[in-house]
């Protein structure tokens, strides 16, 4: 593969930087001795650090996202594998609407989205619930569950299930023993992709979250809006921290690029 | 993605028990009509319905709120601006975050790696973070950015960002880059490398071979990214409490608070 | 009574007949090649057999028993595919006892089973291979272990070495002849490689458009071809415009200067086709000039211009002299290397 050229290489520094470039200055003001948002220009100090501890509530909110994005990806998943394995494999009236509708989340903005979950989930008794939350987020993440298991069954080569039932394997052994393990890359880039728009959603979820129920986001969002001190800055290079380890374990052990094309091959 | 080709007969090998599809997405069609379609057509209906200071909502069809909408001059200059917000932050990511991922689908493994990883590790970082990010570059007198600059006497005054259409497209487009970068990269990835190399030995030059061969084939990439980016997610900058709630009418026109980082 | 029978079955897509009017019955142990060029409907037949596909009209029994009522994984035969079809995240052994363990075979005589099987075609030792870690000719021979190891009563072949290099091609299909020799399994083998067809079966059907052209022995399809489609399908040939003249007596053949007595029956335009290689050069015949002359190692091809159009030869290299280019010679051949069919060459 040729290499790219010096103007490439330009390009590419200034991209990173610029997108990097807001992130890194709140980890920098993270490390701020000051009381207000300023760059550590006399010392780092992890006072901000420290005062996480004083709001259980961010660490709370954390927890809260990452058990919100787990679940309401995974419930997603469940109903998107057989929806996707339907629109890759069958033609029937109706499929283009269906998939469009599916999709329909990513067309919606979700301001919209957060007003109509919110007078829904209140007129059946639900609002301020976890379940509602969830429910919620199983509808704006469907479409990147949807899509990248699409893409991994509109690809597989239905020979080897046919070869499978030929042996004699049917209904639920076919799907767990061969359909599933097929698509599973695009599975699992599925998740992870569904995941992350869960647990950055702020929009939506800003109107369905209740005290208790605020995920990290919403809480601090909440809390820029009455203190705008370097606490927000703390949190974030922590949830910063988490992330990239996080990105970097997975790099290790499955791939990066793995995960994100939905390619590559189980059987390793 | 509603292209899916008939692959031959085996396509057609699951023709047994027309009604396997519709059970297969049943579950899911019900999810969707419960709690999406309901929830909207709530809502659209909630439109028709009166709204007072101490009345609350009127359960009565009227037309004002649609016949406000479609008259008030305000109205019109927003959806305007969403819109124009919208195309200027898709083209701007397009322009951007493809040459980004031709570049850096021509990297050897490890550089690729850490690079996707810093691209798109803002993904999981909350827009709130980012956006006070933004704020603490650019903001005001304050910003770093801005310090930098008139510290240089590069220029005189701060450049305007904060709160600002430029400001938003610039931290819209910021927040959807991953997904551009991501989405064309994939395409690239399907690419049969040795494409390109037929390209250049029958005299392809770079640029020939970027436009006439690679780009046919990752455009689909580039739309599927742009539907995402379209919707226009507002990046929440820190200003007075209003702007959670469905701002009443009354706000919206409030001077917009220039939050300042002190 | 056949084993497998096919009777008059169709298959049609929408308003497209794919299939129409296919009957065919299969003795058991018998190696039946389905033969046609590609989009003549060959795998769609298959896929009807293998259940993937239902037929529109027509029956297809086993043992007398209707196998359309019977779901494909029910059917319990074997079938291997041009893409091997190998389950990737499966090693060679797990892909071959796949079929066992769903049809519960106990453990300890699964793995017996799938070690004879894999020793079978040739891959003792390679149990805990992955299939990316193997070469098409061995992941083809895993996906012919794992159709074979459940003993099917049919094993069912859809251009199963289509994908492999000419020289490995050669080697498998002996292979493939041994092991249906000797296990006896009743094979039908799709291919569009008429080599392929003629080394490996008992019986040949030539398929074109949907429609069988001829089912027979090797050798009846090659020599006596039903139809102008499967004497130009099967290897090359020479079809000459002649005419039949009932009016003399005796009637006679003639084409050009070239003049046989006719055979019984028919009269008017003919075509008579004859293979390349059962044309001689001699004194009387064909008139015929030579533009190329090419050798091939065991034997030479000519092309030649003659006066009912080109001509191709091919002679044995047994060392004696051959023509050269440009020259003109006589093409001849005996009257039982010639068949002729009504209506013009095309
Ligand atoms: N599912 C299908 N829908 C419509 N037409 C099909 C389908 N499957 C096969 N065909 C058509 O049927 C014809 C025969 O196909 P096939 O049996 O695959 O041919 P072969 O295996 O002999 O190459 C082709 O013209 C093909 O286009
Ligand atoms: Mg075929």
């Amino acid at each position: 593969m040729r290499r790219n050229g010096p103007l490439a290489l330009i390009f590419h520094t200034i991209f990173v930087t610029v997108m990097v470039a807001p992130i890194l200055v709140v980890c920098l003001v993270a490390f701020t001795p000051e009381g207000h948002l300023s760059l550590p220009t006399n010392g780092f100090s992890l006072r901000w650090f420290r005062t996480i501890a004083n709001y259980p509530e961010f660490v709370h909110a954390f927890w809260v996202s990452l058990g919100l994005g787990a679940l309401s990806s995974f419930v997603a998943l469940l109903f998107a594998v057989p929806a996707a394995l339907a629109i890759a494999r069958y033609r029937f009236r109706g499929r283009d609407a269906l998939a469009a509708l599916f999709l329909s989340p990513l067309m919606i903005p979700h301001v919209v989205l957060g007003i109509a979950f919110l007078r829904f989930f209140t007129s059946v008794g639900l609002s301020g619930s976890l379940a509602a939350l969830i429910i919620a987020h199983v509808i704006i993440v469907f479409p990147f569950a949807l899509r990248l298991t699409l893409a991994a069954a509109t690809g597989m080569d239905l020979s080897v299930e046919m070869a499978a039932v030929s042996l004699g394997a049917n209904g639920w052994t076919l799907f767990r023993r061969v359909t599933l393990p097929l698509i599973l890359p695009g599975v699992i880039s599925g998740w992870a992709l569904a995941f992350i728009q869960s647990f950055d959603d702020l929009t939506m979820t800003v109107f369905l979250a209740a005290p208790g129920t605020e995920t990290l986001p919403v809480r601090m969002f909440l809390y820029i809006q009455d203190n705008i001190d370097p606490l927000v800055t703390s949190v974030s290079a922590c949830v910063i921290a988490i992330t990239m380890t996080a990105l970097i374990l997975l790099d290790r052990f499955y791939g990066l690029d793995r995960v994100l094309a939905g390619k590559g091959d189980t059987g390793r | 993605m509603s292209a899916v080709a008939d692959t031959a007969p085996q396509a057609a090998a699951k023709e047994r028990g027309a009604r396997a599809p519709w059970a297969m997405t049943a579950p899911a069609l019900m999810l969707f009509v419960g709690v999406l379609l309901i929830p909207l057509a709530m809502t659209v209906l909630l439109s028709f319905h009166d709204w007072g200071q101490y009345k609350g909502i009127e359960p009565v069809f009227i037309l004002k709120n649609w016949h406000e909408i479609a008259t008030d001059p305000y109205y019109a200059e927003m959806f305007w601006r969403t819109f124009r917000i919208a195309i200027l932050t898709t083209l701007l990511t397009a322009v951007l975050g493809a040459p980004e991922a031709y570049i850096l689908n021509r990297m050897s493994g490890r550089w690729k790696s850490f690079f996707l990883l810093v691209i798109l590790g803002p993904l999981l970082i909350s827009v709130v973070a980012r956006t006070l990010g933004w704020a603490l570059l650019f903001g005001g007198n304050n910003g770093l950015v801005n310090k930098l600059l008139m510290s240089l006497g590069v220029i005189r005054a701060p450049i305007p960002f904060m709160f600002t259409e430029t400001g938003m497209v610039v931290a819209l487009a910021h927040v959807m880059m991953p997904f551009m970068v991501l989405s064309v990269w994939a395409a690239l990835q399907r690419l049969d490398p040795q494409i390109e190399n037929a390209a250049m030995s029958l005299g392809a030059g770079p640029v020939t071979i970027v436009r006439r061969i690679v780009m046919p084939q990752i455009m689909p990439g580039c739309c599927r990214a742009r539907s995402s980016c379209s919707r226009c997610r507002p990046a929440p900058l820190p200003r007075p409490r209003s702007s959670a709630a469905a701002g009443s009418r009354s706000r919206r026109r409030s001077p917009m608070t220039s939050s300042s980082t002190r | 009574m056949a084993y497998l029978e096919l009777d008059r079955v169709a298959k049609q897509f929408g308003a497209m007949t794919v299939v129409d009017g296919f009957s065919l019955a299969v003795g058991k142990g018998e190696f039946i090649s389905f033969l046609g060029p590609s989009g003549c409907g060959k795998t769609t037949t298959l896929q009807m057999i293998a259940g993937f596909l239902d037929p529109t009209r027509g029956a297809i029994r086993l043992e007398g028993k209707d196998l359309t009522a019977i779901h494909p994984a029910k059917r319990g035969l074997g079938i291997v595919f041009q893409s091997y079809a190998l389950f990737p995240h499966m090693t060679a052994a797990e892909n071959v006892a796949f079929g066992l363990e769903m049809r519960n075979v106990p453990r300890s005589e699964r793995a017996e089973r799938v070690r004879t099987a894999l020793a079978m075609v040739g891959l003792a030792g390679y149990e805990d291979r992955h299939p990316r870690r193997m070469s098409g000719g061995q992941q083809q021979r895993v996906a012919l272990a794992r159709a074979l190891v459940i003993k099917p009563s049919v094993l069912l072949l859809d251009e199963p070495l289509s994908n492999l290099d000419a020289k490995l091609r050669e080697e498998m299909q002996i292979e493939l002849r041994q092991i249906q020799r000797t296990i006896g399994t009743t094979t039908i083998l799709v291919t569009h490689d008429q080599n392929e067809a003629m080394s490996l079966s008992d019986r040949i059907v030539v398929m074109s458009q949907g429609r069988i052209e001829q089912i027979g022995t090797p050798q009846e399809t090659y020599e006596r071809p039903a139809s102008a489609f499967v004497s130009q399908f099967l290897g090359k040939t020479n079809d000459f415009a002649a005419t039949i003249d009932r009016t003399s007596a005796p009637a006679r053949l003639t084409a050009g200067s070239w003049s046989v007595p006719a055979p019984a029956g028919l009269s008017g335009p003919v075509t008579v086709s004859v293979r390349p290689e059962r044309i001689g050069f001699g004194d009387v015949g064909l008139s015929a000039k030579i533009v190329t002359r090419i050798f091939q190692g065991n034997h030479w091809l000519f092309q030649c211009d003659s006066e009912c159009g080109p001509a191709i030869v091919i002679r044995q290299n047994d060392g004696q002299a051959q023509p050269s280019e440009g020259e003109a010679v006589r093409l001849v051949w005996r009257p039982e290397d010639m068949s002729v069919r009504a209506g013009a060459a095309a």
